[in-house]
């Protein structure tokens, strides 16, 4: 499990998936033209996340906001994470929400339905 | 051709928005790219927020626009030059009109009319059915959309929005979709 950075910019979020300094996030909005090929990284690196002795990592979502794109790629790694938690990992999604904004809160209830993934939904102020 | 249907189409445009009770709050003509999607939507965002629309108003338009101009970006099929379109928004009275418009081929125009029509039709629950279904069916196109795009846009807008395919040749059409986003 190595460590991944993307660095955020006007239309991608920011990524820090830091197993040195058990600090993991996707945060920012995000909009890249290719929403595929930027988060295809991430579900790589979810595929290398131990599943023998595995120890908890808490992958924080903050997202402001969210293209449609995005929404099926985010959906692709929920998914990952879901499939990599049934073989032995143990990998927590926190989901920030901004209450005076129901979007992001209704979409992570919407990928519960979905995946049938359990997501912490934390509320945050912007 | 195609240039020449959208020259005079934004100016069209840009003389219907132009009078009292009506503001144009950003609009442009020109090519398509990624960094014309950001300048954009984050243009109208700022000064929506500058002239004191309301906060969920900000968000719903600026989720529109990032669907309408990412559309252009994914679904130009000009002969001519690159990713051509034009784009507007507007205050109307007591609401926003966002208008974007680019050249597709006469297939997707089609397809993009089918798609349409049938989402007009939904009422609220319906189109956030439809949102779930397509979100559990995990394709893309072939050009990386998703077919939520178009649904995103009509769920935002509360489904007011109107669209037109106007044919420019045996190949490709000019595709105008305009959303009507409420402040109130």
């Amino acid at each position: 499990m190595e460590k991944l950075i993307i660095k955020e910019s006007l239309n991608n979020p920011k990524v820090i998936l830091d197993p040195a300094k058990k600090r993991y996030e996707i945060s920012g909005k995000s909009f890249p033209e290719n929403a595929k090929s930027f988060y295809q990284p991430v579900i790589d690196w979810v595929k290398t996340v131990p599943v023998t002795s595995p120890e908890k990592i808490r992958l924080s979502f903050m997202l402001d906001y969210i293209s449609s794109s995005s929404v099926i790629s985010v959906k692709q790694v929920l998914s990952k994470i879901k499939a990599r938690n049934t073989e032995g990992a143990d990998i927590e999604v926190q989901w920030y929400y901004d209450p005076s904004d129901p979007d992001i809160k209704e979409l992570g209830e919407e990928y519960e339905k979905v995946i049938g993934i359990k997501l912490q939904f934390i509320e945050r102020s912007i | 051709m195609e240039l020449d249907v959208l020259k005079d189409r934004y100016s069209d445009l840009l003389n219907r928005y132009t009078g009292p009770a009506k503001k144009i709050i950003v609009s442009f003509h020109g090519e398509m790219d990624q960094d014309r999607v950001s300048m954009l939507s984050y243009t109208a965002e700022h000064q929506l927020e500058t002239q004191g629309a309301r906060r969920t108003t900000i968000k719903k338009t600026f989720n529109i626009l990032i669907e309408l101009l990412q559309n252009v970006l994914l679904h130009s099929a000009s002969q001519e030059i690159g990713k051509p379109f034009y784009f507007l928004l507007a205050e109307n009275m007591e609401d926003y009109v966002a208008i974007c418009a680019n050249v597709v081929t006469n297939e997707a125009a089609k397809k993009i009319q089918e798609t349409l029509d049938i989402i007009k039709k939904m009422n609220e629950k319906q189109l956030k059915n439809h949102y779930l279904e397509v979100l559990s069916n995990d394709q893309y196109s072939a050009k990386g959309g998703a077919g939520l795009g178009l649904i995103t846009v009509a769920l935002k807008c509360n489904n007011n929005f109107t669209f037109n395919c106007t044919p420019l040749d045996e190949k490709v059409s000019l595709f105008e979709m305009t959303s009507i986003i409420s402040d109130k």
